[in-house]
């Protein structure tokens, strides 16, 4: 464990106990942790044009759990912050590939958004997908944060509901509406 | 632009059923044209957008001559489906594997390109064959293979009640599919129920190779990359489960929790999703328990007596073998598949298995066990043969109008006895030649009583064989069988009893076993409870060595019930409750195989002084219990006084000794306590020297305790040259115990993980 994750512990720690301000601390913490696995995920030698954020926050995680003094409190702060912190580092990666394609020829980064739920075909553009949840934060955060949670955090549709504190039902329609908005936005 | 108030109304018309929302949404908006168009294209998008972001697309209709009927499953890296391709007057199936589009990196295609590859060198029957391959449009690969119409193996068992054997003769072809992918240095990856088709002629077929790497080609890196997101939780290894990169062991790992989920019905560990919580309970979860602790009784259809009897047939070795496989450590797995396999057979054959106590030790716990019996036959325990002596005579003390035959009999003893014991003349290891003077002095002594020479020639064989001088053992049993031809049943089943020792010692076990139960036969019912009780211990004690522990067990029992501890011979009954204590740890009823072990102890220490050798034994297996409960800090110090006794009695190289000592390091090493077991080992390895017969496999087995003690001490390299050392001493023996060269390859092997 890097002193990068220990410090994320002990900070998941106080922000269970009640300590709002280790909130601060911990986004950039979170951030560069991701941003490093992302970029190894993305590295030369991988020759990978897409990203899995689900993959990358499962690996975050997975490095994290490994200490035992982690609650399910914890976890929950975890992806909360994780999944707002990988829409970030997707951004800023698409944004260095776009800036490479002006004098390159790259394609632009695509996300392969589901690893999990193989299969979606979907090439989702990262920055106008960002755009688009931008668009629907400003109107409904809840469902923003949906999909934040399901798409960048990889969690299932429980678990979504689980961090939100809302039924499974309340969740599922919160996901369906925003996904209409998304598909509107981005076809 | 969609506003908020859209977003609100289409929320609140998905409360309501389909075909009502156009015309709630309409009468919500009131009027308001703008909203009114805002949420209609809401509402279309929410039917359009079924499936984005979510994974569930319509995909392609065709892939090369090749037609896709309908998706049939979606696994970590692409979709199946069923195709059909038609030729002339042909129609053929095949389960078409396609990528999706934007996984279609070029490492994509090269995976897929792979994973072609790999198959095409996979010609096996209990393999799903590959039949076609190729290119979609935009580049992303797709692979035709055989398409099985079956379903998946538990659910095919579930299907047909398939007893216990029957599913472990299933699973031996997993077994086959698996080894031969090994040979051809493929690691599956992914083992698991839905990947293990039977065919409806009862053929399995392992499918999807999808995250299957060479392990020749490196596959390491992308194995990592792999792990997390291709994985299935409850059937993943646990170095999976870290990310690490895989081996085979990884696949005997899967392969061992399916067969849990055969034989148990239940999966070793409850389903828990893919969720990321279910993966951190995962690592951390404590192993799972044996699959007879845990009998679905629903999903075998079982009733309760049904129930009792499948877990009655399982509890024991099939349980150890099934532990052996899924064992936390790769290296304290089997080997290999043949060797899973073989253990399997032998288990299906009733024989001994490989996978015996714990199963972190190889085959150290029963290698000890076995050694203990001969521990305990060679231990020269003067006081033991000198019981036999006496029970045989029983009959003759007990008959009063033949005192005189209890009087010649009696001096006769008591002049060995005066000779030999040490605890009473402090001489040592001088029975053997007591023993043979005894021998030469018997001609012509009771000429007059072929019967009485007849016992006792029976009792100096018995004494040679805990000796172990077999021939000399065998030349005086057989002439007590000739003395003994018209001699009373009772007499003539005591020596029978005795060619069933000798048979025994001679490894032939079935001759052994059809002595004894001759004797039981011959024996007339009720009147003879005390010989009765010596035949049934003494089968005990064999069944026992052969690893039939269900069956030792009843007779066990019945050797304590016809001869009650307040029947007078203390030691004799301490042995009988140690056999039963060790048919007990065979069937790992260890709570039960303690409290045996304790009563013998208690038993022991009223009828013998301290430092017999019995007592020694009992340490050692009580020590062995103990440990087996994870009890090491209480096994360690018997083991210690096990070991005591036996250098206070033997020469330093006696294999007693010998085997004491290594057992003592092997449980040091297992308690974590590497330097004192390092200690211990070397000072055993020491006194072996070169004295050991090379013929025989102890000299390889010492080497291979020394090697996984250094192994767990962290000292690989150490490790590798004593495996290798073992392995040249195992080359050199007549003959070595299955699945042990296996153990010391492992660890040679495991050079280059």
């Amino acid at each position: 464990m890097s002193d990068d994750e220990g410090a994320i512990t002990v900070l998941l720690h106080r922000l269970s106990a009640g300590d709002s301000g280790a909130d601060a601390a911990l986004l950039p913490l979170v951030y560069g942790q991701l941003r490093r696995l992302a970029a190894r995920q993305l590295g030369v030698e991988r020759g990978s044009h897409t990203l899995s954020p689900t993959a990358l926050v499962h690996e975050a995680w997975l490095r994290l759990s490994a200490d035992d003094t982690l609650a399910p409190a914890d976890r929950r702060q975890f992806f909360a912050i994780a999944a707002r912190r990988m829409r970030q580092v997707l951004v800023d990666h698409a944004r260095r590939r776009d800036a490479g394609k002006r004098g390159g020829g790259e394609r632009p980064l695509t996300l392969a958004l589901a690893l999990d739920v193989a299969g979606t075909g979907d090439g989702v553009d990262a920055l106008a997908l960002d755009q688009a949840l931008r668009q629907l934060e400003a109107l409904d955060g809840r469902k923003a944060r949906v999909v934040e949670l399901r798409c960048f955090g990889g969690l299932d549709m429980a678990e979504v509901a689980q961090v939100l504190g809302l039924s499974r039902s309340t969740a599922q329609r919160d996901w369906e509406v925003a996904r209409s908005f998304l598909y509107q936005a981005l076809s | 632009m969609t506003g908020g108030a859209a977003l609100a109304l289409l929320e609140a018309a998905l409360h309501q059923p389909e075909r009502a929302r156009a015309g709630f949404v309409e009468r919500a908006c009131a009027g308001d044209a703008a909203l009114l168009a805002q949420v209609t294209a809401l509402l279309r998008a929410h039917g359009d957008s079924r499936g984005f972001l979510e994974g569930d697309p319509a995909g392609p209709s065709r892939l090369g001559p090749w037609r896709l009927v309908r998706r049939i499953g979606s696994g970590g890296m692409g979709q199946v489906w069923l195709a059909e391709r038609e030729g002339d007057g042909f129609r053929q199936q095949a389960a078409v594997k396609t990528v999706p589009g934007h996984l279609a990196d070029p490492e994509a295609v090269r995976r897929a390109g792979r994973e072609r590859r790999l198959l095409a060198r996979l010609e096996h029957p209990n393999i799903a064959r590959v039949i076609d391959g190729g290119s979609a449009p935009d580049g992303s690969p797709w692979v035709a293979m055989e398409y099985i119409q079956g379903e998946d193996i538990e659910t095919w068992c579930r299907n047909r009640a398939v007893d216990l054997r029957g599913r472990v003769r299933l699973f031996l072809q997993v077994l086959a599919a698996v080894a031969a992918a090994h040979r051809a240095l493929v690691v599956h990856r992914d083992l698991k129920p839905s990947n293990v088709l039977v065919a409806g002629d009862g053929t399995v077929k392992l499918l999807d190779f999808g995250i299957a790497a060479s392990i020749e080609a490196g596959g390491g890196q992308d194995g990592t990359a792999t792990a997390i997101t291709a994985l299935t939780p409850e059937y993943a290894s646990p170095e999976q489960l870290r990310g690490e990169p895989l081996t085979t062991a990884s696949d005997i790992h899967s392969a061992g929790l399916l067969l849990y989920l055969l034989v148990a019905g239940r999966p070793a560990r409850d389903s828990a999703g893919r969720s990321l919580d279910a993966l951190a309970r995962l690592l951390r979860a404590p192993a799972p328990t044996r699959p007879s602790n845990r009998i679905d009784h629903d999903r075998l259809a079982l009733g309760a007596t049904a129930a009792a009897n499948w877990r009655r047939v399982l509890r024991g070795d099939l349980d150890g073998i099934v532990m052996k496989a899924i064992a936390e450590q790769p290296e304290r797995r089997y080997g290999t598949a043949e060797a899973f396999a073989d253990d399997l057979r032998r288990w299906l054959d009733h024989r001994p298995v490989q996978a015996r106590g714990d199963g972190r030790w190889y085959r150290l716990g029963r290698f000890l066990r076995r050694n203990r019996v001969a521990a305990a036959a060679s231990a020269v325990a003067l006081a033991a043969v000198l019981a036999g002596l006496f029970a045989s005579l029983e009959q003759a003390r007990r008959a009063e109008r033949e005192a005189w035959r209890a009087h010649q009999a009696n001096r006769f003893l008591t002049d060995m006895v005066s000779a030999a014991d040490p605890h009473v003349s402090g001489a040592s290891l001088t029975l053997a030649e007591a023993i043979d003077r005894a021998v030469a002095g018997m001609g012509g002594r009771f000429a007059a009583d072929p019967v009485l020479e007849g016992e006792l020639r029976v009792a100096l064989g018995r004494a040679y064989l805990s000796l172990d001088r077999l021939d000399d053992a065998a030349s005086q049993i057989g002439a007590a069988e000739r003395l003994h031809r018209d001699a009373p049943a009772a007499v003539r089943a005591r020596t029978l009893d005795a060619l069933a020792l000798l048979a025994w010692y001679q490894g032939r076990y079935q001759e052994a076993e059809a002595h004894l139960r001759q004797a039981l036969a011959t024996l007339p019912a009720r009147r003879e409870a005390a010989t009765e009780a010596t035949l049934r211990n003494d089968l005990a004690a064999l069944l026992n060595d052969l690893g039939r522990y269900q069956e030792a067990l009843p007779e066990a029992q019945a050797a304590l019930a016809l001869a009650p501890a307040g029947d007078g011979d203390l030691r004799a009954h301490a042995l009988r409750e140690g056999n039963l204590g060790y048919a007990l740890h065979g069937l790992r009823r260890l709570d039960e195989a303690e409290a045996a072990y304790r009563r013998a102890r208690g038993l022991l220490e009223a009828a013998l002084p301290d430092g017999h050798p019995d007592r020694a034994v009992n340490l050692n297996n009580l020590a062995l219990v103990l440990a087996d409960q994870g009890r090491l800090d209480e096994a360690v110090p018997l083991l210690q006084s096990s070991l005591a006794i036996r250098t206070a009695l033997f020469s330093q190289d006696h294999p007693s000794v010998l085997v004491a000592g290594a057992n003592l390091a092997a449980h040091l090493g297992r308690a974590g306590r590497h330097g004192e077991a390092r200690t211990a080992i070397e000072g055993v390895l020491a006194q072996a020297g070169e004295r050991l017969p090379a013929s025989s496999q102890l000299p390889g087995n010492l080497l291979a305790i020394a090697a996984r003690i250094e192994l767990d001490a962290g000292d690989a390299g150490r490790a590798r040259e004593l495996a290798g050392r073992a392995l040249a001493a195992y080359d050199r023996a007549e003959a070595v115990e299955p699945g042990r060269r296996e153990a010391m390859q492992a660890i040679v092997d495991s050079a280059g993980r």
